[in-house]
């Protein structure tokens, strides 16, 4: 078994080593909540809709989009969106990436975009930013901002604008 | 509070006293500023930033432009929030919305909102505010 530099430092701070250590002590904290949302993109891009509601808190409240539609209230309700949208998106092609992110105390940030072909063979890439709201482990409530306008374009089957291309080029979050 | 966010509540309190030289006082020379990311193209540099703010300001009156809740990481800052306001002709507009600031020092140096313009049309329009608008704007305040 091997140990790598975040073990040592785990173990460094249960036993109280980093007061001596200046430099590992600006290493920074563990994301508690960024590991989850990347479960629920790997189950995403298996059209695994059950392995995304597993993440989810039964009464979840999930508004994804800027306004222009109704919340998705409920796991339950959440499970026939996602059916819905799994059987439009081609299997294999959903790139869904996330850029940028911050979390703090049971909220996690995100900047990324959602990108996939449709199996009627459009080019979909929506940049967004995004936060989550948890409770314990479990994603509670699931806010997405982006122009609904550039989605419903790119649907009919308008090509990807200059404007999204540039939001697009951008290093993945690590 | 956080470093980046005090700079972000100056921002706010410049921009809702309607004074353009001091919110472009936080806004690094170079800044690319994404006012409507993915919808329309960024304004890059100081200079650009001032003709787009005295654009808004033009058109906005009685701003109460809120943070619902913020994270930062480094010398980015993430907010959720809403630009609240009324149009000279009346019309209540309140786009809710999500941001990404980028710091250089203590002056933004990247800025990026993503807001549905098509909402915040229909509410220059004079439609009232939808209940999902609503629903996304019913929230406490960031301390």
């Amino acid at each position: 078994m091997s140990l790598d530099r975040r073990t040592l430092i785990r173990a460094a701070v249960a036993t109280g080593a980093l007061a001596a250590e200046p430099a590992l002590a600006k290493e920074p904290a563990m994301p508690r909540l960024y590991p989850v949302l990347e479960a629920i993109i790997a189950a995403w891009k298996r059209q695994d809709v059950e392995g995304v509601l597993t993440h989810v808190t039964d009464d979840i409240v999930w508004r994804n989009s800027s306004g222009y539609a109704p919340a998705i209230k409920g796991k339950a309700a959440m499970r026939t969106a996602l059916q819905n949208m799994k059987a439009m998106i081609q299997p294999g092609s959903n790139r869904w990436r996330i850029f940028d992110y911050a979390e703090s105390a049971d909220r996690l940030f995100m900047e990324g975009v959602d990108e996939f072909h449709l199996t009627t063979g459009q080019h979909v890439a929506i940049p967004y930013a995004g936060s989550l709201q948890f409770r314990g482990a479990l994603v509670s409530e699931w806010r997405e901002y982006f122009d609904g306008r550039i989605s419903a374009e790119m649907k009919a089957g308008k090509p990807i604008t200059a404007e999204v291309k540039e939001m697009l080029d951008r290093p993945l979050a690590k | 509070m956080g470093r980046c966010y005090a700079i972000l509540q100056q921002v706010i309190q410049a921009w809702q006293a309607k004074d353009i030289d001091r919110v472009l006082a936080f806004m690094d020379d170079g800044i690319v500023w994404h006012y409507a990311a993915a919808a329309m193209p960024p304004v890059r540099g100081k200079a650009a930033a001032r003709k787009l703010l005295e654009r808004f300001q033009a058109d906005m009156h009685g701003i109460q432009w809120r943070i619902f809740a913020y994270s930062e990481t480094g010398d980015r800052l993430f907010i959720e929030g809403v630009d609240d306001y009324r149009t000279t002709d009346g019309h209540r507009v309140a786009a809710p919305y999500a941001g990404v600031l980028e710091f250089r020092g203590d002056r933004i140096v990247g800025w990026r909102d993503y807001v549905d313009l098509g909402v915040l049309d229909q509410q220059k329009a004079g439609q009232a505010l939808s209940r999902q608008v609503e629903g996304l704007l019913d929230r406490p305040v960031a301390s």
